[in-house]
């Protein structure tokens, strides 16, 4: 609506064939992580930055949530028979030079911590675990590939190896905390919101490590 | 015995009922192994899969009109998966094949994701599945934007504009796309694999507790595409990590590999059952893809009306 009558007034001296969806935000395509995880290699995974400075981390993607759950450092440290390379397993990619056991709240200076919450993950089967949940910057990609970034978004650090690797919600569900008053967006929520995204969809496949290209997973963001 | 393990869900699996495993199990030549509670398969077996290449069509739809399904295949590979420690000693190969508890654990995790590529449109409340696409690495990825119905941009005149690529992950060669409720009906069928004397075809239709009416879902989802998400509430808790966390390998005993591999909580694949279907949206979806009574509690499950059982209680 709005944009529409911008564009035209900008291009009254341009050519009308260019696509009036120029004003219109485009898809972002995720881009994996191009690693094959795991011992058995059959996981292709997503990056994310979180916190300033950024700690990077690989996911999978979830769809029953819009938060961002990522392995907590007290995890690796604390759990029985953790493997020396414990952080690396669950995703976590060096900071600051050293090997990471997962997400060091200490390091970043944009936390917002929330509290100790319940995941919610399956709790009619009994599967669940704690996390501890906190605002923070979330950024999609490698650093500095136009993946979007957003301030304070919902993200939970997880120690229990329940949850072993970390997931990107791609719900657009909000949160909610007892301790906060209102709904916490979710990232793709977020992302339309602030109109980086057409609407509020997403198109994913898992990718197949035994198809002939050993085809990464892919995630359309709309 | 109750699963009920702090150990991750592992839902990079299909799990099924009982039966329908033991299907699976004699026409793939598998072997429940109690102590693992895996589906594994000899190498004798594994080399004539390998060599024949069964595939399984996984069929979704609403009804149970198997013109409205969507077919997805899924060729042996998908199948081929192996678990070592803790599980075994020595990498075993085994089907990604698990005996679900009951319905609330009915899923076609993962391994099914391979093949399928999942649009969740939520500007719609619409849900689609196609059999995913693998091009090859030198194939531009070409992105049909999708837009909130009313923002279209007004003077593209075809979605094909050059502007903003084409169409990619497009339907499967099966025709149109189908706007479906995968939660419905499954329909299962397992190729022939008539060199080995298995069973031909094998139907097996999962049926849906809540008998799905036919018809009528888009107009309700024009009347509730107002109506905002529920949302994901979360509880406090008072520690981070339990007492009785299992240790590192203990837990890696649902999921194959040194290390837990983690599935990807990728619910919107998990199929287990038109309760869990709709579960896994928020109330647009639901009203797009289910019958009217359906009613949503208040963290976002959602409680189908003839399926008394779910269990599915907000806590």
């Amino acid at each position: 609506m709005g944009l529409r009558h911008a564009f035209f007034l900008l291009s009254f001296c341009f050519s009308v064939t260019i696509a009036a969806n120029d004003s219109l935000p485009q898809p972002f395509s995720f881009s994996n992580s191009q690693v094959w995880d795991g011992n058995d290699g059959y996981w292709s995974s997503f990056m994310v930055r979180v916190g300033t400075p950024e700690q990077t981390f690989r996911v999978l993607p979830a769809s029953r949530h819009g938060e961002t759950i990522i392995p907590i450092a007290e995890g690796c440290l604390k759990m029985r028979n953790a493997p020396s390379d414990c952080g690396k397993l669950r995703g976590a990619y060096a900071f600051q030079g050293k090997d990471s056991n997962g997400f060091i709240v200490n390091g970043t200076k944009s936390w917002h911590e929330i509290g100790l919450y319940e995941m919610g993950i399956r709790p009619e089967i009994g599967f669940d675990a704690n996390a501890l949940y906190g605002l923070d910057t979330v950024g999609l990609q490698v650093a500095n590939s136009g993946g979007p970034t957003i301030d304070r978004m919902v993200v939970a650090g997880v120690a229990e190896p329940t949850v072993f690797v970390g997931q990107f919600g791609l719900s657009p569900k909000p949160s909610n905390f007892s301790e906060l008053e209102s709904p916490q967006p979710s990232f793709l929520q977020s992302l339309r919101d602030e109109k980086q995204i057409p609407s509020v969809s997403y198109g994913y496949t898992a990718g197949a490590y035994y198809s002939k290209c050993k085809i990464h997973t892919r995630a359309a963001i709309h | 015995m109750a699963y009920a393990n702090p150990c991750p869900y592992a839902s990079r699996h299909i799990w099924l009922p009982e039966d329908v495993c033991e299907r699976f199990a004699k026409s793939f030549g598998l072997t429940y192994d109690n102590m693992t509670d895996l589906y594994v398969i000899n190498d004798t077996m594994h080399r004539q899969m390998i060599e024949l290449d069964p595939s399984v069509t996984i069929s979704l739809g609403e009804t149970s009109d198997p013109t409205k399904h969507v077919n997805i295949v899924l060729p042996y590979g998908a199948f081929d998966v192996q678990a070592s420690y803790p599980y075994y000693k020595d990498a075993m190969n085994y089907f990604p094949l698990r005996r679900g508890k009951n319905e609330t654990q009915y899923t076609l995790g993962r391994a099914v994701l391979q093949e399928m590529y999942v649009i969740a449109d939520y500007s719609r409340g619409e849900f689609r599945v196609h059999q995913a696409l693998f091009p090859g690495t030198n194939e531009k990825q070409q992105i049909t934007p999708i837009y909130v119905p009313g923002e279209e941009p007004q003077s593209d005149p075809t979605p094909n504009g050059t502007a903003n690529g084409t169409t990619t992950s497009p339907p499967s060669t099966a025709s149109t796309r189908h706007e479906i409720s995968a939660g419905a009906i499954g329909g299962i069928v397992v190729g022939s694999v008539a060199g080995l004397g298995l069973l031909g075809f094998l139907v097996i239709f999962l049926l849906c507790r809540s008998q799905n009416q036919p018809g009528a879902v888009t107009s309700q989802a024009d009347s509730e595409r107002s109506v905002t998400h529920s949302s994901n509430s979360h509880r406090l808790a008072s520690e981070m990590l339990s007492p009785d966390t299992p240790s590192y390998y203990e837990c890696e005993a649902s999921i194959p590999g040194y290390h837990s591999t983690q599935e990807k909580m990728m619910y919107i694949s998990e199929v287990d059952g038109a309760s869990r279907m709709y579960e896994l949206e928020p109330q647009t979806v639901i009203h797009e893809l289910g019958p009217s009574d359906r009613k949503s509690d208040a963290t976002g499950a959602i409680e189908t009306k003839p399926a008394p059982d779910l269990g599915k209680k907000a806590h």
